[in-house]
């Protein structure tokens, strides 16, 4: 075979690939509610490339932010069949948002991948019948982590395995081998499950002059595995002067729905949640949860992508939306009181993507912390770069997201810490299970525990 | 000029199933792709005009991989193309002819620091920024700062001998390279230069650095190393007039301060970065520079002070001196992402990358200006001032056919003034195939025929990176197909 | 082609239009190795000529060009003495950041082509940092050029770093642009001699972290030391080793650093520290160039390892009673063989366990100068690697009749080969 490179290269007039001209696609189509203004946001430049994680591990374009779009782009064009390879590469995304902080031209990555891929689910589950879908997606993700309570309670044996050591005992014996592998995967990332306490109050008020009237946001697997951090934050917005509710009506961010395609599910959370909070009438609704925080505050988002037609939903979500302000950043709005405990302790903060990302609440937790008499806080290599939790994404891409929490753990470990804080359940959960398989005990705690041992003059303890 | 879509069609043929046997058996399942749905991607970088997707890419992780799919494509005379991040702004990755495309981006250790003997050694495609964060605590930095550090690797910058900002003071890519290891379109694999400085013969790491990859795949790169600046000042200075920003400028370097970085950013992109970032630029200033200064402590504020006089008596209406290394990160990133903030002001636009004398600054402003006018075109600036590396952004509707055509125009009137006052036609994105048809205005036919024949001692069968840099004399002129479409918001 | 044993001539062009056509008709025509001279400061760096032919002198290409003070750089022709060229950018108060021995006879293009550097290379490099665009003849007559006179420019390959070194055989540099450099205010140098070697060493990687930032890291053994004190007319301690540190800048820049060394090398226990100003510091800087190149000695090599193997491979070379000076903040040492060194052989042992030392450290041992006959029983560019075949066939793509300097690279090849 010969190839001429000088003669192959003039010829015939061919189409011009991607053309920036090429005519949205009617909805029903993968994709198609998308703004297709929202891709040609996209300039192309590459810049985000080294931000993302899955790019890194595999410097593969495909598996990259200005890949990602442009498969996407060519699916919505029709240039493209989602095949299963393009679908993989779609898949391998932590949905992570990296990429968008990266971005200079402010592409909003978010709110491409995330309604292509609702939309995808939606196709999913009209081909296939709900008899043979993906059970695991279907029962675990749908119907037990969006309820706290149901959670809980599904734990319940878990914590006392835990608290009996008889995980380990059933490790030793590879009974969990048994178990499906997702579920076995699962297990093996439960934190230690700490006694969470009592469900908080209804109201907690503000000690010392009052400031501010603010509403916490609890969650589902939150307010399951993490009450303590709950509690925590409770008490640290107290000292701060805020009357603090908790209105019981609340429900899950809808989070988990709104991904897997389930909009009118995701939409019926989040009017209830809507509902709550306004009845609340607070200054503002305070979420210690990143992926949580998030996702309320893209509700007016979702609400525009999903009823465009309905200016009141818009309106009743959005009015949400603008309230939600992540803890760290309403307390740095707000302005610390200083805390007076010392904490002699090296810590790293270890940024939650839905935080830094998403949100871009980067500076206020660290902010937070140095606060704190006697805490040090020290710098990390790659701090933007996921640790791989990424909601299920561990459950879905278990490989890539290993590979990922191994990543950050080398990392995190390089700068020799004595705590690890983090603003996000996941990432506390993901960084818990990798420390657990390198065997090295260094607790994971959120930033509002610290900050709550500072105030209440009581020593961190490694329990 | 023609406005029809051309594409830059690859070879009927493609690649043969005996190559692509031979190819796997080389890079496995993992190392190469060769999908349709997956080579989409490849058809082009940061250039979006011209597209072509390759027929297989390939990820090798050593240099050994690199040097037997160099050999592969010798002995069955297929094309290829090395690739880094792609973000090359001038089509530098395009598989012009299909072929092989070459991603170094698997190859990325750093694999060498030596901080008393100043040298680091790296793979190609080891990201710039990642080296300088290596770097961080150690009191040593690697200058080059393409603005798209985040992004392009050290081995793009090798070839494309990228500059950045602190290139004033500091010097470009080549400034900066003491050597690197290259595998030559015949598969041998040679060293140049090397940890040693003066190693003797002719400088062929110099010679490599700039080649646009049509010398052979760099897989090794030794880099300089540079001691961080003891301290820093940050100005930003205010004008009322582009004039008097520009000739400030000249006053500056006149007075013999060699400032680390002075960049200029005029009203229009004022306004898109202050509402991107708000920084609080004075939205109805005409101009501003960003002037840095480094070195010992003891002597930055004085030339700080000279600097501050300087925009003073030349008109600036404020300067305002960076107060905290928040504030200073803060008005650096405004410049570097000056250009993704563009799209906040037009849906489309397209950055040229054009040089003059410092001096001819105020010159090309206006002449620019004149254009836009004459053109009815929005022209917005920003210039690595300090070098006469300009870089007008032209603004458009790329749906309009017409403001099309009269944006392409008005680039190349900029660009051969640029010629004209003693420059050149880029600073720093390079010819790739953007730029080729330019060549000739810039040199002559005698000039062009020795630097194909230096392209020849490394590139003798022409395999390597095909159609690039060098317009083909007599042969099917690709650069007739150049030019047709700026695309959507070419960025910077 | 009949290699005729003539006298050799000598041809002095007065523009480039006419070096053209001279060596377009001799491309065609005669066909006689051409032999590009300057200010014949470096004649004998390479191997030396086998064939008579002519030697073109660029004596007559002096202009300065186009100064645009302003811009910060300079077009001249290749001819131009570099002292002349001096003269003229001090009226601007600028300057060529390059050292250059012998100024008041190197022409910059035999600087260019030589890559002629001093001990400023530490903080402001060499030529090839500063050259930014040329012209050239090549050996068929084809004028050809490069680069441009913009400070930053990526259009067409970078032949000015292929030129840069070349030591005339690619081509006949006419013209130049250089990129310039404000000359500093004031400058001075430390001069602190040391009871024994490993200090200097010790000293050294701590001015790795120093606080100051040194234009020059100059080590100089006793034998050095004596001849360029005596060249400056300084009376300054000489017969111990001796690290020189220049710096530049404004005069309180200076004088922090002086003030800054002399306290960052205490711990390394200098014997004698003197801090050399003003004119007295320019007689030094200058005594520091020209000793480089002295030429009464029959040897003089160039030895390239890491600025921390500097001093080891100067211990070794003084040892061997070579007189030693060493860029050692770039890893450059030069040394001059004594008289002992008579003969061939006697070289030849002299050298040998330099030549192991640079092997081992992966560096490179080039002879700048030796006696002609010894030329071709010396590796004068040390262990040819296989870069070298490379640089072959370059020469041959530019030269494809080898007329130019034919053998000072690549020795004594076939003409026709
Ligand atoms: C927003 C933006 C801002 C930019 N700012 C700057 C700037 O300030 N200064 C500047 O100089 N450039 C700038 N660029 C251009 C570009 O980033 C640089 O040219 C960069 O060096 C390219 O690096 P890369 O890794 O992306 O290389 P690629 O784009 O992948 O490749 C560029 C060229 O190098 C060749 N190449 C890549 N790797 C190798 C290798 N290992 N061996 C041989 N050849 C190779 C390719 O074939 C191609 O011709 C900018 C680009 C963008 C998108
Ligand atoms: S998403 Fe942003 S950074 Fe990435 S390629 Fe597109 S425009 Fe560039
Ligand atoms: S969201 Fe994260 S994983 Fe997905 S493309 Fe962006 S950076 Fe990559």
């Amino acid at each position: 075979m010969t190839h001429d490179p000088t003669t192959s290269a003039c010829g015939e007039p061919g189409r011009l690939a991607g053309s920036a001209t090429a005519a949205p696609q009617p909805p029903g189509r993968i994709g198609g509610q998308i703004d297709y203004d929202k891709f040609l946001d996209c300039v192309h430049c590459g810049l985000c490339t080294a931000a993302c994680p899955t790019y890194l591990e595999t410097g593969d374009e495909n598996n990259g932010p200005r890949g990602r779009i442009y498969l996407m782009r060519s699916v919505v064009d029709g240039r493209l069949e989602l095949t299963p390879r393009v679908n993989a590469h779609l898949d391998l995304c932590l949905d992570c948002r990296s990429c968008e902080t990266a971005c200079p031209s402010g592409v909003e990555y978010g709110r491409l991948i995330e309604p292509f891929r609702a939309s995808q689910r939606r196709a999913e589950a009209a081909r296939q019948s709900a008899r043979n879908a993906d059970w695991f997606h279907r029962y675990i993700l749908y119907c037990l982590f969006p309820y706290a309570q149901r959670l809980r309670w599904a734990l319940a044996p878990a914590r006392l395995m835990q608290q009996l050591r008889l995980d380990r005992l059933l490790e030793t014996l590879g009974v969990i081998k048994i178990l499906p592998r997702r579920l076995q995967r699962m297990q093996s990332f439960l934190p230690r499950l700490l006694p969470g306490g009592p469900p908080l109050p209804e109201f907690l008020p503000a000690l010392g002059p009052k400031r501010a009237r603010v509403a916490l946001f609890t969650g589902c697997v939150a307010d399951a595995l993490f009450r303590h951090a709950h509690w925590a934050t409770a008490r640290v917005l107290q000292q701060n002067g805020c009357d603090v509710v908790v209105p019981r009506t609340q429900v899950c961010c809808g989070a988990i729905h709104y991904h897997s395609g389930a909009d009118h599910p995701a939409l019926a959370l989040a009017r209830a949640n809507a509902a709550a909070f306004d009845a609340a009438g607070v200054d503002a609704v305070v979420v210690n949860v990143a992926g949580c925080g998030s996702m309320l505050k893209d509700y007016g988002q979702i609400a525009r992508e999903l009823e465009p037609a309905q200016a009141a939903l818009l309106a009743e979500l959005g009015g949400l939306a603008d309230k939600v302000r992540d803890v760290s950043q309403f307390l740095a709005e707000l302005g610390l009181i200083a805390p007076r405990g010392e904490l002699k302790l090296r810590a790293v903060y270890q940024d939650a993507c839905h935080l830094v990302h998403a949100q871009r609440v980067r500076e206020q937790p660290r902010d937070l912390l140095a606060q704190i008499p006697g805490l040090e806080l020290l710098s990390i290599a790659e701090p933007e770069i996921c640790c791989g939790a990424a909601g299920s994404y561990n459950l879905t891409e278990p490989e890539m997201s290993d590979r990922l929490a191994r990543r950050k753990l080398a990392n995190l470990l390089a700068a020799d810490p004595q705590v690890i804080v983090t603003g996000n359940v996941g990432c506390s959960m993901q960084i818990q299970s990798a420390l657990r398989q390198a065997r090295r005990a260094i607790p994971v705690v959120h930033p509002m525990e610290l900050l709550d041992l500072s105030y209440r003059g009581v020593a961190f303890s490694r329990g | 000029m023609t406005t029809t879509d051309h594409d830059v069609s690859r070879s009927a043929a493609g690649v043969g199933a005996a190559f692509l046997t031979r190819l796997e058996s080389i890079f496995g399942e993992h190392g190469l792709i060769r999908q349709p749905e997956e080579l989409l991607v490849y058809e082009c970088d940061g250039y979006v005009i011209e597209k072509n997707v390759p027929d297989v890419v390939v990820f090798p992780e050593s240099t050994e991989q690199v040097v037997k799919v160099v050999n592969l494509c010798a002995e069955f005379q297929v094309p290829f193309v090395p690739r880094g991040a792609g973000t090359s702004l001038a089509g530098g990755c395009l598989p012009v002819g299909g072929g092989v495309m070459i991603s170094l981006t698997r190859m990325k250790r750093i694999l060498e620091v030596n901080l008393r003997d100043r040298y680091a050694v790296v793979e190609p495609g080891v990201v710039n920024l990642h080296l300088t964060q290596h770097l961080k605590g150690t009191g040593y930095h690697y200058a080059p700062d393409p603005s798209s550090q985040g992004a392009c690797t050290i081995g793009g910058n090798f070839a494309t001998n990228s500059g950045g900002p602190h290139t004033l003071k500091y010097g470009v890519t080549v400034n900066h390279v003491l050597g690197a290891e290259v595998v030559l379109p015949d598969g041998s694999v040679v060293q140049l230069g090397g940890a040693v400085e003066d190693t003797p013969g002719y400088d062929l790491t110099g010679l490599f650095v700039g080649s646009e990859g049509t010398f052979g795949v760099c897989t090794r790169v030794t880099v300089r190393l540079t001691r961080d600046p003891a301290a820093c000042r940050t100005l930003l200075a205010v004008f009322n007039s582009v004039r008097e920003a520009t000739q400030s400028i000249s006053q500056i370097i006149g007075a013999g301060i060699v400032p680390a970085a002075l960049e200029m950013m005029d009203q229009g992109i004022i306004e898109a970065v202050e509402a991107a970032f708000h920084f609080g630029f004075p939205l109805d200033a005409a101009a501003v520079l960003l002037i840095e200064v480094d070195g010992l402590e003891v002597a930055v504020d004085d030339e700080a002070r000279q600097i501050i006089a300087i925009c003073q008596a030349g008109g600036a209406r404020e300067v305002r001196q960076a107060n905290s290394p928040r504030e200073r990160q803060l008005l650096w990133k405004c410049r570097k992402q000056a250009f993704g903030a563009i799209g906040r002001l037009s849906p489309s636009y397209c950055t040229q990358d054009g040089v003059v004398p410092r001096t001819k600054l105020p010159e090309i402003q206006e002449f620019i200006t004149a254009v836009g006018q004459r053109h009815a075109i929005r022209i917005v600036n920003v210039f690595h001032a300090g070098d006469g590396n300009i870089h007008p952004i032209l603004l458009f509707d790329e749906r309009d056919s017409d403001q099309v055509r009269r944006v392409l125009e008005a680039s190349e009137e900029i660009l051969l003034k640029c010629i004209e006052l003693g420059g050149s036609v880029t600073g720093e994105h390079g010819i790739g195939v953007e730029k080729i048809s330019l060549m000739h205005r810039l040199f002559d036919a005698h000039d062009l025929d020795v630097m194909r024949s230096v392209r020849q001692a490394f590139n003798p069968g022409g395999l390597c990176s095909p159609m690039k840099m060098l317009p083909t004399a007599g042969a099917c002129g690709m650069e007739h197909v150049m030019q047709k479409r700026p695309g959507r918001r070419a960025a910077l | 082609m009949p290699r005729v044993a003539e006298p050799i001539d000598e041809y002095l062009p007065t523009t480039p239009g006419e070096l053209c056509r001279w060596m377009a008709e001799n491309a065609d025509g005669e066909q006689r190795p051409v032999y590009p001279v300057g200010g014949r400061t470096a004649l004998r760096f390479g191997y030396p000529a086998a064939a008579p032919g002519i030697t073109l002198s660029t004596a007559q290409l002096a202009r300065v060009v186009d100064y645009p003070a302003r811009d910060m750089t300079i077009t001249v022709e290749a001819g131009i003495r570099m002292d002349d060229l001096a003269a003229v950018l001090k009226r601007e108060r600028q300057r060529l950041a390059v050292d250059v021995a012998q100024a008041h006879r190197a022409t910059l293009g035999g600087a260019i082509a030589t890559n002629t550097s001093g001990p400023r290379r530490y903080g402001l490099g060499t030529l090839r940092d500063y050259v930014i665009g040329v012209s050239a003849v090549d050996a068929l007559g084809r004028p050809f050029k490069a680069g441009g006179r913009v400070v930053k420019n990526v259009a067409g390959y970078d032949l000015c770093k292929a030129l840069v070194g070349s030591l005339g055989t690619l081509g006949v540099i006419t013209q130049a642009t250089l990129k310039l450099r404000p000359a500093p205010e004031a400058s001075a140098l430390v001069w602190a001699a040391f009871d024994r070697l490993s200090l200097i060493d010790a000293a050294l990687a701590r001015l790795a972290v120093s606080s100051t930032r040194p234009m020059a890291l100059e080590l100089l053994l006793p034998g050095a030391a004596t001849a360029i004190a005596a060249e400056a007319g300084l009376d300054l301690p000489a017969h111990r080793p001796v690290l020189c540190i220049g710096v530049e800048g404004a005069p309180h820049e200076v004088q922090w650093q002086i003030d800054e060394l002399t306290s960052e090398l205490a711990e390394f226990h200098p014997h004698d520290l003197v801090a050399v100003n003003a004119l007295e510091s320019l007689r030094l800087w200058f005594a520091l160039t020209e000793y480089q190149v002295v030429s009464d000695e029959p040897l003089t090599f160039q030895a390239s390892v890491r600025p921390s193997q500097a001093v080891e491979f100067a211990a070794c070379a003084d040892q061997l009673g070579i007189s030693v000076q060493a860029h050692a903040g770039n890893g450059i040492v030069l040394g001059h063989l004594s008289d002992r060194a008579t003969t061939l052989a006697a070289a030849h042992s002299l050298l040998a366990p330099l030549y192991d030392f640079v092997r081992r450290a992966h560096g490179v041992m080039t002879i700048l100068n030796c006696p002609p006959d010894w030329a071709h029983g010396l590796p004068l560019f040390g262990d040819l690697s296989p870069a070298w075949e490379l640089m072959r066939r370059l020469k041959s793509q530019l030269d494809p009749k080898n007329l130019l300097n034919p053998e000072r690279f690549f020795g004594r090849t076939p003409r026709d080969a």
